[in-house]
């Protein structure tokens, strides 16, 4: 998931407007007079109306006229403002080099911005360099309002193992978000990674409120319908996950969303609708080795949770280091060589994705299973337990794997 | 796996997964029109084809009866009001059409016309709302249009007259102009008064809504008589015709990408590719500058032209295999654009390494006798991944020891300098080419993408001897004036080969940039 800055396309109106009010109102003031400002403003609306849709077209547009105010020799402040537009454009791209270079010329314009700081620390949060993360979102404690971190220094908590201090820096972002009069999208994506947050803490409750106020907030928000149906398939409630994750599709037809219902009709039994999800996570994949876009990492997943192609999903997660060093791509790639047969290579990366203590029972459930295929029972132990503590839902079908596999090391002799 | 999709990572004009939307609503006296088009990209089309067990052929038998459903299903989408009256709408026709998006994967273009009969007017202004609820919060190309049609006039309308997607098969998007997000219109119109040729029942009570039925057959007749209707793009029909804007792939990568492989087909793209190859010899920067330089610059006869335009083409299509092998190997591990620069940085390295072993044996030799196709060595240096022109001066070389001077001046250049050349410069072959190859690769039709590639060469091969053997008449033209004097004979190739260097050290540089290794602030 994407740390794009809570941006600010609806302030130079005075509240919270449509993505395509604003575009038009953009677009008709660049007709009447190509002026540089109107451009980078163009440029945002762009961003945020391809955050609503998940549109990569929109993305291509908010390049092109950010690129245009850059070019037309803006005062500094509105050149830095356009550079880091476009750095967070460079993120939802995954060109996370692109993005940290443009961040920093963005710094170049104006030496003292400071929102440029934010997809900088992104970047390094992908390319795995936390510290530098840390030290980039630090500069941003100065800003107020809207422009305060809170977003971004929650996901670095998380990170760090505080999911406590994450959930409270979203609630945060959610308030500012409010007060600040930010577009609708925006206000509903904090509340979205509040409830995802919730979920990971297994707080089911909470991070179905929090899913449900996106939705008031943004309708038809894709994150948050499937952020809702993944929250009410750990609560059992299955026809409202599939009714969720059938909408979230129907907005955009993400190979994750797909994969989750196929997991939720395999839950319930209904092997032909969990056939066809399943083959539709297939044919993305299809068009993404054509297209050469973003879902690598979550492909790579999908194939080995479901043992499907092991060796295709190792050369994805590799390849997918090669642009992204983050915690979550070591993960995926130790997962990897797991299901590979290769528990013991698995070690060093899985060891890697845990090395800021990230309670995130995903990455300790692929630990406590590396472990067990290792026979170092007494920490596969340890990680699995801590996996089905944190949150006894993580996953639909994986969580009964990690509950069997502790049964199991449980139920050999010589064990406590 | 296919190299050349990289420059953008959208295939489909809206993305993968949009669903375009389209209607015309064409407002005639008695009655409405609705030609409404959807264009589903290949995700959903995918979706659509798992749910429905739809063939995706022309003219399957599972078609027909899909149609009609669908034809159902999106019209209860559908809203059309007059004066706050819901009309409701009778499906005229339907079609489907198929075209191939990225990677020859389908996309799906439905089309259907809708007829709304009119309540019987009353020659004053009337009020239409229409509103398209299929595929809410899809993201797409949202149109609406309206236009008029015969016997009635437009006073104002929320949406335009005229599409600017030509009924979704082109679309052009502009900074300016982003995608229409049309899903309602309002329109005021006038209809004209009912002329007497219509049959129209004087006595018959006014019904709020008219029966399509009843309104049916008067249709055809009411028409023809009527005034031309206004200039508007379309006629009356559905036209669906596959986008403009294809895959952004070259035009040789979309042969291969092909549905359905008939003869017919197959002959088709063979006679395309030998054509793209023709045309990419006429390109910048080509394997004709090698032909070109030997010929002036030697003594060739229309053989060596022959055998060069051969050589060249022969050396190409091998760097094409190889650089689709090694790709196909090496993208396991790298992402295969990684390559280019690192096989840029090896050729550079040789051509520079060569052009400078030719500036000291051209300098060493002194006012030998030389004649040269430096008027040909520089074109194309704007394009660091050609470097076929690069070779000119030693294909030109090796050939003249071998067979036209004597063993003098120029110094042995050998056999396995020439061959190390043309290793060099068709390793880098065009992009397009192994494209070609490798998206045949990864369709699993190796066999069909490796005969495109010679067909390609062939191509390439006729355009090269062509300037060949041209080149050599046109020397033995020029030679009468041009082959004596110092500047001939000795700055001339000396200029060649220091360009040379230097175009070898730029490459290499380029090469080196690209790679990410070396940054050099602009």
């Amino acid at each position: 998931m994407s740390l794009l800055a809570l941006g600010s396309a609806g302030d130079v109106l005075g509240q919270p407007r449509t993505s395509d009010d604003l575009i038009h109102y953009y677009q008709a003031r660049l007709a009447r007079r190509a002026d540089v400002r109107s451009y980078g403003r163009l440029g945002q609306a762009y961003i945020l109306k391809a955050r609503e849709t998940g549109d990569p077209t929109y993305y291509a547009l908010a390049d092109t006229a950010l690129t245009r105010c850059l070019e037309l020799g803006p005062d500094p402040t509105t050149a830095a403002r356009a550079a880091t537009d476009l750095a967070s454009v460079h993120m939802a791209r995954h060109q996370f080099r692109e993005a940290l270079a443009t961040g920093q010329k963005a710094l170049g314009f104006d030496p003292g911005s400071l929102l440029p700081y934010g997809p900088i620390g992104d970047a390094h949060i992908e390319l795995g360099e936390h510290d530098k993360a840390d030290a980039a979102y630090d500069k941003m404690k100065t800003l107020t309002g809207p422009f305060y971190p809170h977003g971004r220094l929650s996901m670095l908590k998380f990170l760090k193992g505080d999911p406590a201090g994450a959930i409270l820096e979203m609630r945060r972002a959610v308030e500012a978000g409010l007060e600040g009069n930010q577009p609708k999208e925006n206000v509903a994506w904090a509340r979205f990674k509040l409830g995802a947050t919730l979920f990971q803490t297994g707080d089911l409750t909470g991070a179905a409120q929090a899913h449900e106020q996106a939705l008031s907030t943004f309708p038809g928000y894709h994150r948050a319908l499937a952020g809702l149906a993944q929250v009410r398939a750990a609560q059992g409630r299955y026809p409202e996950a599939i009714d969720g994750y059938r909408k979230a599709i129907g907005v955009i037809p993400l190979p994750e969303y797909a994969a989750a219902l196929g997991d939720v009709y395999t839950k319930t039994g209904q092997a032909d609708e969990a056939r066809k999800q399943y083959a539709l996570v297939e044919y993305i994949g299809r068009l993404n080795a054509l297209n050469q876009v973003l879902y690598n990492r979550e492909l790579a997943l999908f194939y080995l949770n479901h043992d499907l192609k092991p060796g295709e999903a190792l050369d994805l997660a590799r390849k997918e280091l090669e642009v992204r060093r983050d915690l979550y791509t070591s993960d995926v790639l130790a997962w990897a060589l797991y299901k590979n047969g290769r528990a013991r290579e698995a070690l060093a990366p899985m060891t890697d994705a845990l090395r800021l203590g990230t309670k995130d029972a995903r990455l300790l459930f692929h630990a406590g299973m590396i472990h067990q295929a290792l026979d170092d029972r007494e920490p596969a132990r340890r990680a699995l337990q801590e996996a089905l503590r944190l949150n006894p839902h993580f996953d639909l079908l994986q969580a009964e794997v990690a509950a069997r596999a502790l049964k199991e090391i449980g139920e050999r002799p010589g064990q406590p | 796996m296919v190299i050349g999709a990289a420059a953008s990572a959208v295939a489909h004009p809206l993305g993968n997964f949009s669903i375009s939307q389209y209607t015309a609503i064409r407002i005639g006296r008695d009655a409405i029109e609705l030609r409404y088009v959807i264009d589903m990209a290949e995700i959903p089309t995918f979706q659509e084809i798992q749910d429905t067990a739809i063939v995706p052929e022309a003219g399957h038998v599972s078609l027909g009866p899909y149609l009609t459903r669908k034809a159902e299903t999106l019209k209860d989408g559908l809203r059309l009001e007059v004066d706050d009256q819901a009309l409701p709408l009778r499906t005229e026709s339907r079609d489907v059409i198929f075209p191939p998006g990225a990677g020859g994967l389908p996309t799906m273009k439905l089309g259907v016309v809708y007829r709304a009969a009119l309540p019987p007017g009353r020659g004053q202004g009337a009020r239409l709302y229409y509103r398209d609820g299929n595929y809410a919060d899809r993201a797409g190309w949202k149109e609406i249009i309206a236009v008029t049609g015969p016997g009635a006039t437009i006073v104002n309308a929320s949406v335009p007259e005229r599409d600017r997607s030509d009924q979704l098969s082109n679309y052009p998007v502009d900074l300016l102009d982003s995608p229409p997000q049309d899903r309602q219109a309002r329109v005021v119109f006038r209809r004209e008064t009912a002329p007497p040729v219509v049959a129209r029942a004087p006595g018959t009570p006014p019904k709020p809504v008219e029966s399509p039925r009843a309104e049916a057959p008067r249709q055809p007749a009411a028409e023809p008589p009527s005034p031309p209707p206004s200039p508007s793009v379309d006629g009356s029909e559905l036209r669906l015709r596959p986008n403009r804007q294809a895959t952004p792939r070259s035009a040789l990568a979309d042969l291969v990408t092909v549905n359905d492989l008939g003869l017919g087909v197959v002959l088709f793209a063979l006679a395309a590719a030998a054509a793209l190859g023709a045309f990419h010899a006429l390109e910048p920067g080509h394997g004709k500058t090698v032909v070109a330089a030997y010929l002036v610059g030697s003594r060739g006869t229309a053989s060596h032209a022959v055998l060069l335009g051969l050589t060249v083409t022969a050396s190409h299509t091998a760097g094409v295999y190889l650089l689709g092998g090694i790709a196909l190997y090496a993208s396991r591990y790298v992402v295969p654009e990684r390559l280019y620069p690192w096989l840029g940085v090896f050729s550079g390295l040789v051509i520079a390494g060569l052009g400078f072993s030719l500036v000291l044996r051209r300098y060493a030799a002194q006012g030998h006798h030389h004649e040269h196709g430096h008027a040909h060595t520089h074109e194309g240096d704007d394009h660091h991944d050609h470097h076929d022109h690069h070779h000119s001066a030693d294909h030109h070389h090796g050939h003249r020891n071998g067979h036209v001077h004597h063993h003098e001046g120029d110094g042995p250049v050998s056999l396995p300098a020439l061959v190390a050349l043309g290793v060099t410069g068709g390793i880098v072959p065009c992009p397009a080419a192994v494209v070609v190859l490798l998206s045949a690769l990864s369709l699993n039709r190796v066999g069909f993408g490796l005969l495109l590639i010679v067909a390609f060469s062939v191509g390439l091969a006729a355009v090269l001897i062509t300037i060949g053997v041209l080149m050599v008449y046109a020397r033995r033209v020029m030679a009468r004036f041009t082959t004596d004097g110092p500047l001939v004979r000795r700055w001339l190739p000396l200029a060649s080969s220091a360009v040379i260097t230097i175009v070898g050290v730029v490459i290499t540089f380029q090469s080196l940039i690209a790679a990410g290794i070396l940054h050099i602030k602009l």
